[in-house]
């Protein structure tokens, strides 16, 4: 279902030569919620755009916010990466998204062969703070690991 | 650390495997540190054991938010490997412990006293030389936080430079067992001082000195960097050890 409503589009693009890929705004039950893990912030939204490693996001309401795919908590880099699959991207867009192929799926732990260009960091499944501590204890039960650092860990530090 | 230490696979399966992994930007804290900054791509620099300890800590706590290990400083994969590994094995003990409190700091004693340290070291929290140096006087800046491996003077100096880092974070959870995140974030302090440290890797210098090395690599933002310089002052002011803020 999904697949066949993405692949007329992805090959509409791919005839218009662009690595861009664009979904369906009227598939609703598409809305979720996605996580900055630099900031914390979420937001409801639906996926609109996979560009280059940038993600296009847009809310019921047609606002549209955009960010850089590694910033997005690893649940939503999964669905990003299913996507991905699902339409059978060109190979060219799957270079674009590299480095979510650091991002270990079902807990099974990711393969960065390719350090120098994918950091090692961001095959890391960071979550935002609030998902890691609280006072009942997280989801997991699992400790925790706080790094803690100066700087921005996916941008200048 | 993100780029390198990060990368060792090791390292990768137990922080997404066996904890819940999160992070928190410090700029702005009063205990954090200075460094040049650069992006995840830029090449790392070499880095010492424990360099930049006002920088980086790996902090390990239970869900609930209790700290039961720390690790300040650089530690490069192998090493943070070795801390995890620890950390794995302190949370474990704490499931059927009777007083976790008390099985944390005999836990951390124990491996400071398996790493070498001597019990009266323990006690002052003070190794060598850095005993001479009053306490609270936070003179911890070291070789090691310029991408730096001194030789060994024969007079053990920068040895304890390095020794203290380890010593400093061990006491500091054995005397703080189970010190609750927001306990830590109102009192940082208490582990990384009230100084202010430096830190900088050979990449970093390196993008200033416009060496052959560094002409192999992506050109680095001069304009920044010199702004940087600026907002540091001289360097002097740069490398002053323990000054308050």
């Amino acid at each position: 279902m999904r697949a066949q409503s993405i692949l007329p589009m992805f090959l509409l693009i791919a005839l218009l030569g662009t690595t861009s890929l664009s979904f369906a705004q009227d598939e609703e039950h598409k809305v979720r919620r996605w996580t900055d893990l630099q900031t914390g912030q979420t937001v409801r939204a639906f996926l609109a755009d996979i560009d280059g490693g940038v993600v296009t996001l847009q809310t019921r309401n047609g606002e549209s916010f955009t960010i850089a795919h590694h910033r997005l908590s690893g649940t939503d880099q999964r669905y990003l990466r299913n996507h991905v699959e699902e339409a059978e991207l060109t190979a060219s867009l799957a270079r674009n998204l590299a480095p979510v192929e650091g991002i270990p799926v079902n807990g099974q732990g990711g393969n960065v062969s390719d350090a120098s260009s994918a950091p090692g960091y961001r095959a890391i499944n960071w979550q935002p703070m609030e998902t890691a501590v609280s006072e009942e204890g997280n989801d997991s039960g699992k400790p925790v690991f706080w790094f803690r650092v100066l700087g921005d860990l996916d941008g200048l530090m | 650390m993100r780029t390198v230490s990060f990368s060792n696979p090791q390292v990768q399966n137990a922080l997404n495997n066996d904890f819940v992994a999160t992070y928190t930007n410090t700029t702005g804290d009063p205990t954090a540190g200075r460094s040049f900054s650069h992006p995840p791509e830029d090449s790392p620099g070499s880095c010492g054991f424990g360099a930049g300890k006002q920088n980086v800590q790996a902090i390990f706590m239970t869900p609930e938010g209790e700290i039961f290990h720390v690790a300040s400083g650089f530690r490069n994969g192998e090493r943070l490997l070795d801390e995890i590994n620890f950390a794995k094995g302190v949370y474990a003990s704490l499931e059927d412990a009777s007083n976790p409190e008390r099985t944390v700091s005999e836990l951390q004693v124990a491996r400071l006293e398996d790493l070498g340290f001597d019990s009266s070291s323990i006690e002052r929290g003070r190794v060598g030389m850095m005993s001479m140096m009053p306490t609270g006087s936070n003179v911890d800046f070291a070789p090691q936080d310029l991408g730096i491996q001194m030789p060994s003077t024969g007079t053990g100096m920068f040895e304890d430079m390095i020794r203290q880092r380890v010593l400093n974070d061990g006491t500091f959870v054995a005397r703080n067992p189970l010190m609750t995140r927001s306990e830590f974030d109102a009192s940082p302090e208490k582990l990384l001082g009230n100084g202010t440290s430096f830190f900088g890797s050979h990449s970093s210098m390196n993008n200033l000195s416009g060496n052959d090395f560094n002409r192999q690599r992506p050109r680095p933002d001069m304009n920044r960097m010199m702004q940087q310089m600026q907002d540091f002052g001289n360097s002097a002011n740069m490398m002053r050890m323990g000054g308050q803020r």
